[in-house]
C-alpha cells in the first residue's frame, strides 16, 4: 500500500515537470491506449482481447484511455500496475492499441478528458449508459466487439520491471 | 454412461453400426484378399496382423481369407485400401468419443467459469465495475442446463462484464458470430451471418420461444 502510495506521487511529480501542451481535439491517426488484464480481459488464446475490455461501468458512459502520443508506454503501465488486482483475475498483462479513426469507424467516439494525475487521459464513448444488472442492447454490444477485434494487443515481457519492455507500439 | 446421453448417442451409434456394416459389403465384393503360396505370403501375413482391429470392426475381419490364387494383384494395394476401410470406421467411432467427451467437460468447465465470476468484488476493473449479479449468474447457468450439448461446446468464450453481467461469444471458422449478454431479467445479443444483415435482439426474456430462438440461431453459426 505503501509502495502504490510512493508510485502514485512519483507519478504526479514526473507530470509536472514535464509541460506538455495537448489539444482537446483529436487526429484520425492518434494512438489510443487501453490497459489490458489478463485473463479477464484476454481469450484463451492469449492473442485477442475480449469485449468486456471496452465496456464502460454501470452508470457511465466512460471507457477510460491514455493518448499515447502524448504520454509513453511506460506512464500507462505504471497507472496500469497500480489497477492490477491478482486476487481477482486482473493482473496487468499489456496494452491494447486503437487507433482514433477505428473508434469512429466503431461508431463510437472519444473525448478528451485529462485528470490532474494523468493529463493524457480520454474516454472512448459507446453512446450508451449501461444499468446495473442489464444487458447492453445488440447494436452496443457489436460496438464494444468491433472495438475489442480492432484493437492490437502489446504484450509487456517483463511485469516485473518499472518500464515498458514490450515491443514498440505502433 | 449418463443416460440422458446414451439416448441422444444411439443414433449415432446406429450410423457407426451402418458405416461398419457398408464397408464389410465393400470388402466381401471387391477387397478380397488372395495371398498366393509363394515366399511373399510371410510379409503379406506380417502386414496383415499389423492392422488392428477395434470391436465395432470384427465383422470387417471375417472376409480376410487366405487362398491359393495366380491373381497378379498388388497384395501390398490390397492391403492398404482394406486398412483405409477400417480406419474410416476407426476414425468415426474415435471422433464420436472425443466430441462426447468434450461436450461434458466443456459445460462443467462453463459452469466453474461462472461461478468464479461471482469472487470478484467491487471495481474489480479499477473502474467501478460491479461483480457478477446474482440473478444473472443464475440465468446463465439455467441457460447452458436448456443449451444443447453442441451448443455448449461451440461456445469460445464467456466472461463478466463491468455491469454485473455475463457473456457468451460463439464464432465459427467462417467468422461468423453469435455475442450474448445475460443479465438478471432479460438477455440481449447479435448475430451476424455471411450475406446476411445483422440481427439484433434486445432485452428478450427467458422463455422458452425465447431460448429456442436464440439455440435456433446459434446452430446456424
Amino acid at each position: 500500500m505503501l509502495q502504490k502510495l510512493i508510485n502514485f506521487l512519483i507519478l504526479l511529480v514526473s507530470f509536472k515537470k514535464k509541460k506538455v501542451l495537448i489539444p482537446d481535439s483529436f487526429s484520425n491517426d492518434e494512438k489510443i491506449a487501453r490497459s489490458i488484464f489478463s485473463p479477464i480481459n484476454l481469450t484463451k488464446d492469449l492473442k485477442s482481447i475480449k469485449a468486456n475490455a471496452f465496456k464502460p461501468p454501470s452508470g457511465l458512459d466512460e471507457i477510460s484511455v491514455n493518448r499515447l502520443n502524448y504520454t509513453t508506454e511506460t506512464f500507462c503501465k505504471q497507472i496500469s500496475v497500480q489497477l492490477q488486482n491478482p486476487e481477482y483475475k486482473k493482473n496487468y498483462f499489456g496494452l491494447g492499441l486503437l487507433y482514433v479513426n477505428e473508434i469512429y469507424e466503431s461508431d463510437c467516439d472519444i473525448v478528451y478528458t485529462p485528470l490532474k494525475t494523468n493529463p493524457s487521459h480520454s474516454d472512448i464513448k459507446i453512446g450508451y449508459i449501461p444499468q446495473k444488472g442489464e444487458p447492453l442492447p445488440g447494436e452496443f454490444l457489436k460496438k464494444t466487439k468491433n472495438l475489442a477485434n480492432k484493437a492490437r494487443l502489446f504484450q509487456d515481457f517483463n511485469l516485473d520491471s518499472d518500464k515498458w519492455e514490450g515491443e514498440p507500439i505502433k | 454412461m449418463d443416460k440422458e446421453l446414451l439416448l441422444e448417442s444411439k443414433e449415432d451409434y446406429i450410423k457407426a453400426a451402418d458405416y461398419s456394416k457398408k464397408s464389410e459389403k465393400t470388402c466381401t465384393e471387391s477387397s478380397r484378399l488372395f495371398i498366393c503360396k509363394n515366399p511373399n505370403i510371410w510379409v503379406a501375413s506380417l502386414a496383415a496382423g499389423a492392422i488392428t482391429l477395434m470391436p465395432a470392426e470384427k465383422t470387417v475381419a471375417r472376409n480376410f481369407e487366405f487362398l491359393d490364387s495366380n491373381d497378379e494383384t498388388n497384395v501390398i494395394e490390397r492391403l492398404m485400401i482394406y486398412s483405409d476401410n477400417i480406419s474410416s470406421v476407426s476414425d468415426y467411432v474415435i471422433e464420436l468419443t472425443d466430441t462426447i467427451l468434450k461436450t461434458n467437460n466443456d459445460k462443467n468447465t462453463l459452469v466453474k467459469e461462472i461461478l468464479s465470476f461471482k469472487s470478484l468484488n467491487n471495481n474489480w476493473d479499477g473502474y467501478g465495475s460491479y461483480p457478477l449479479e446474482v440473478e444473472s449468474a443464475s440465468n446463465a447457468l439455467m441457460l447452458l442446463d436448456k443449451f444443447s450439448e453442441e451448443i455448449i461446446s461451440k461456445i469460445i468464450e464467456v466472461y463478466p462484464n463491468p455491469h454485473g453481467t455475463v457473456s457468451m461469444e460463439w464464432e465459427n471458422s467462417s467468422k461468423e458470430t453469435l455475442v450474448l449478454e445475460i443479465g438478471n431479467t432479460s438477455m440481449s445479443y447479435f448475430v451476424e451471418i455471411l450475406g446476411k444483415e445483422t440481427i439484433y435482439q434486445n432485452n428478450k426474456p427467458f422463455n422458452a420461444t425465447e431460448i429456442n430462438k436464440l439455440s435456433d440461431l446459434i446452430s446456424i453459426i
